[in-house]
């Protein structure tokens, strides 16, 4: 079995070389390619390399949707992760494996809490390391506001309120995106 | 074909097994998906805390050394400025321009935070210095092509085992039982290098004969260009160019039904449909409109001078696919080039339109009725 070059993308440690790139990477004896429709070039794979080495440094690594229930936990409805995608509702203290917990603390207050490492397809493991998140939240005839604190790696607290009243609100949806 | 390893080096000749190769169909599709990753990728997120930096992940780098630079502008208000231009990691610089951000406020009471995007390499942030900034435009502006796929991207059917093998394996045969046949020591590193060379020329006459051809050619397209007389247009890519003159040079051959549908095809690429005769080859059954002078008198309205002379046979319709917003570009560069390359080669008799539905007629409106036609 291979196992692929460097770690996983939600490390945020490949670059271009992990992918082959190289400063002098150039077709043997410098000839150029001998049919553009079924070669690639040294100029593109080094090319394809350094974008995709940019994109994985900042790439999202979760993107999910809940509605909450207070005081209950809430129903996470969507969770997309590089490492997989689910619309299967489940309740936020009770994920299936490899999917996080959202679990209610308080009105318009959850915590999100994912593993601390992660297997990529060809089982390689990263530990995760979330520096980032964006949230937002939803419900008819409010206008909501949110706010994130990241607890560590793995975990982070959202928190919903009334825009007008700085009230702790529960909302009827939540966006929240993690990097 | 093996596109990998020491008898074939690069450039990458896609085809081979699963084991041992990479596919065009694989190749374009690890090429588009990274166009599209790269196409909603932020180009940078960082988490500030007191107006301090103390994460910071951009397509520039991770780590506070590539972070921009925070700066007090006034009250609660701060600008974060990065360096006008960023370089990756192949050493090419390009230029930041962000377009949209994204604030969510880091507290456990409610902070409103405002953004806005004050110059192409600045953003100021006010009423929240602790919070996590997402950023989008890092001047990356890519296209397939960048990446070497093109849709017409195709296995090798030359190099199905890589030259340098085949010649590998003949020296090996042609200095016999004598020499050791073990894959190290200086036996194989000469057979090695020696197959290389082999086949380094025989790439290079593959080479000459592909460039021979506009259809595949690489360094003497701009040649083809010029000898065919295609002209450049805004935007265009090595496929499109490629393509053009493919079908041009088809032409050469003469405007015959063949020539013309396979001539169209290439040129159309993706959007091409079908190309449409509308009326059958049975003489003794004219189509409609069909007018001249004595034999057969059309409307005055008709006539040029000398009578009218009308025959709707001598037509053909492109049906093309309906294309999304996201294509239009590249279509009506391709319809451009179209219109041109029949315009030309076409005799005058013959005349020809083109549309997304298969009704013949003519285009009536590109923004509020598609690419959809509108018959007799």
């Amino acid at each position: 079995m291979t196992t692929p070059n460097g770690s996983p993308a939600w490390v945020r440690a490949n670059d271009f070389t992990t992918y082959g790139g190289h400063l002098s990477k150039r077709n043997y004896q410098d000839i150029p390619i001998i049919n553009p429709k079924t070669d690639v070039s040294a100029e593109a794979l080094c090319r394809l390399a350094a974008d995709l080495a940019a994109v994985q440094r900042t790439a999202f690594f979760a993107a999910l949707t809940f509605s909450p229930a207070d005081p209950s936990h809430p129903s996470v409805t969507n969770v997309r992760l590089m490492t997989g995608i689910t619309s299967t509702p489940y309740t936020g203290n009770a994920p299936p494996t490899g999917y996080p917990s959202v679990a209610y603390q308080s009105t318009g207050y959850y915590i999100v809490t994912f593993a601390t490492s992660y297997a990529d397809p060809f089982l390689v493991s990263g530990a995760l390391d979330l520096q980032v998140a964006q949230a937002s939240a939803f419900k008819s005839g409010v206008s909501m506001s949110t706010t994130v604190e990241r607890i560590n790696a793995y975990t982070w607290r959202v928190r919903t309120f009334t825009s007008s009243t700085a009230a702790a609100t529960t909302a009827t949806t939540v966006h929240a995106m993690f990097q | 074909m093996s596109g990998f390893g020491a008898l074939c080096p690069l450039p990458l000749r896609l085809g081979g097994d699963a084991e041992t190769g990479l596919s065009a169909s694989q190749y374009c599709r690890i090429a588009a998906d990274v166009l599209a990753c790269l196409q909603t990728s932020p180009f940078a997120a960082f988490r500030v805390t007191s107006a301090v930096m103390t994460a910071y992940r951009g397509w520039n780098g991770c780590g506070l050394a590539h972070a921009p630079t925070i700066a007090l502008v006034t009250g609660s208000t701060y600008s974060y400025t990065w360096p006008e231009t960023w370089e990756d990691d192949a050493g090419v610089e390009h230029a930041v321009n962000i377009q949209s951000v994204r604030v969510t406020p880091m507290s456990s009471v409610l902070v409103t935070a405002r953004v806005e995007i004050t110059a192409p390499n600045q953003i100021q942030i006010t009423g929240a210095p602790t919070c996590c900034v997402t950023v989008w435009g890092g001047g990356l502006e890519r296209t397939l092509s960048d990446y070497g796929a093109y849709a017409d991207k195709d296995d090798s059917k030359t190099e199905v085992v890589p030259y340098a093998w085949s010649a590998y394996r003949a020296l090996q045969d042609a200095r016999g039982s004598a020499y050791t046949q073990s894959s190290s020591g200086l036996v194989h590193i000469e057979n090695l290098v020696l197959a290389r060379g082999h086949a380094a020329r025989w790439r290079d006459g593959e080479r000459v004969a592909c460039n021979a051809n506009p259809a595949t050619a690489s360094e003497m397209l701009p040649d083809w260009q010029t000898v065919l007389g295609v002209a450049p247009r805004a935007g265009d890519t090595t496929e499109d160019i490629r393509s053009r003159c493919a079908a041009k040079f088809a032409f050469t051959l003469g405007p015959t039904r063949q020539v013309v549908d396979d001539a169209i095809a290439a040129l159309l690429g993706r959007f091409f449909v079908k190309v449409w005769r509308e009326h059958s080859e049975d003489l003794s059954s004219p189509p409609a409109l069909t007018y001249w002078p004595g034999e057969n008198p059309g409307p005055a309205a008709y006539d040029l001078g000398g009578g009218a002379w009308l025959s709707e046979r001598s037509r053909i319709f492109v049906e093309v696919t309906p294309i999304a917003d996201a294509d239009q570009v590249q279509f009506n560069s391709r319809i451009d080039a179209l219109q041109e390359m029949l315009d030309l080669s076409l005799p005058a008799w013959e005349t020809w339109s083109w549309g997304s539905n298969a009704d013949g007629g003519f285009v009536l409106d590109e923004d509020l009725l598609d690419e959809g036609t509108m018959g007799p």
